[in-house]
């Protein structure tokens, strides 16, 4: 176990997201590689005190940085929230820019805008569909119907985003960047989001093919 | 030619090494030492480990004994097998050392004492020395309540991974656990750690002896 990079991750769509993205700049550069933790989530493993010292939040994935290692952080630099740790492994590895933009652009801001669409918007309304429809312990018919019409809502947000577009930001029919993966592995589940056929959406379908068909991101959904 | 283990089948330094050998899938002989007839004290035994004690390994004619450095050897020998158990870069050594250390300075000397004081003196004729007893186990609840705090910023040791350190208190810890010690499960940190190394299946092949 001496990689300079460890994810602590589990089979879930925010762990998907960064083992995507270090996938795609492997293949991309072939200049980094990572150790995978599979964190038992059912054990609540992701609440033990240990865990909890590297993200207070207590949830996956968290990607440790073993070559960048503080007084406080001894074991190397944790970095939480899906978003944030792939914005790290890009400024890190992405020196040619292949996954980002040149800062100060509009290009970057663009990026930086789905992304928070996707953080503030899709990663929690679409996971609390989940919640709802799987895992809340009385039926909430409320719950359902808001989160479930808010999920078809943002899924119709990024088609439109998509209009004319392979990809969400980037000069032309644009180029795959954080912006993509950060919402692509919520996407994905839309049928255990209610939303049965991306039909609807021919834009979104067509990108989400088009990212599932990438070696890369085969070889990150099958991490852990 | 295959290692050769020399110990005793139940010896907590024997099982040291046994427990590293497993988990870094390497094959072994083991041969047995009978210390009841003080078979470690003749010379043909002192002739490979000069203090008379168990274990010491004949790695295809390299001797080598002290547990602890065998299972180093053997780890980083092995280093591509198996379990890492050993880092290479200097600062995660550095961790890693300070967690050795730590074993053999601030729970060896208590747990051997209790292990000594309440079971194995009795074998040779003696007599627990209740005093002494009493204390060593007062001074591993000092050191225990730090273990605790340890544990609970990192899963293991020496850091979020496991090393040899953790693996060097599964021996003594399991006899002081049976002769009726238990200072792991009343700290949370340190019974989650112990918890997790004693389930190992390395540890289950080899500690009800060889």
């Amino acid at each position: 176990m001496a990689k300079p990079l460890v994810l602590y991750t589990a089979p879930t769509s925010n762990g998907y997201k960064v083992s995507i993205m270090l996938e795609e700049l492997k293949a991309a550069y072939g200049n980094l590689d990572y150790d995978v933790e599979k964190i038992d989530l059912l054990a609540n493993v992701q609440k033990e005190p240990w865990f909890i010292a590297m993200n207070p939040n207590g949830r996956i994935p968290v990607l440790v940085d073993r070559s960048h290692s503080t007084a406080a952080q001894p074991n190397g630099f944790p970095v939480f929230e899906s978003a944030a740790i792939m914005l790290y492994l890009v400024q890190k590895y992405d020196k040619e820019g292949k996954f980002k933009f040149e800062s100060g652009t509009d290009e970057e801001s663009q990026m930086l805008q789905w992304i928070f669409f996707a953080h503030g918007g899709l990663g929690p309304m679409q996971g609390q569909v989940h919640h709802f429809q799987y895992y809340a312990l009385e039926d909430v018919p409320y719950g359902k119907k808001r989160y479930g019409d808010e999920v078809v809502r943002l899924y119709g947000v990024v088609n439109i985003g998509l209009e004319g577009r392979d990809y969400l930001v980037g000069p032309g029919t644009g180029k795959l960047s954080v912006a993509d993966l950060n919402i692509m592995p919520w996407v994905r589940l839309h049928k255990y989001a209610g939303v049965e056929t991306l039909d609807a959406f021919p834009n979104l379908k067509g990108w989400l093919d088009r990212l599932l068909d990438r070696e890369p991101v085969k070889a990150g959904l099958a991490v852990p | 030619m295959v290692l050769k283990l020399y110990g005793y089948s139940t010896s907590t330094c024997t099982l040291r090494v046994a427990v590293v050998l497993k988990e870094k899938n390497v094959p072994f002989e083991f041969i047995a030492v009978d210390l009841t007839k003080g078979e470690h004290k003749a010379p043909e035994f002192t002739a490979h480990q000069p203090f008379g004690q168990v274990p010491y390994i004949d790695d295809d004619g390299l001797i080598l004994y002290e547990s602890r450095a065998i299972c180093r050897y053997i780890a980083a020998k092995y280093a591509s097998q198996g379990t890492s158990l050993l880092p290479t870069d200097p600062i995660a050594t550095a961790f890693f050392e300070q967690a050795a250390s730590t074993e053999t300075s601030n729970y060896d000397p208590f747990v051997s004492g209790l292990a000594w004081e309440l079971k194995f003196c009795m074998w040779f004729g003696g007599k627990t020395d209740e005093a002494r007893a009493k204390q060593l186990r007062s001074q591993l609840v000092g050191k225990l309540d730090v273990y605790d705090v340890i544990l609970g910023k990192q899963k293991y040791l020496a850091g979020n991974d496991i090393t040899l350190a953790d693996l060097f208190h599964l021996p003594y810890g399991e006899i002081v656990l049976d002769i009726g010690i238990d200072e792991f499960s009343s700290r949370p940190n340190v019974s989650r750690w112990w918890k997790d190394i004693t389930s190992r299946p390395s540890w289950s092949a080899v500690k009800g002896g060889i």
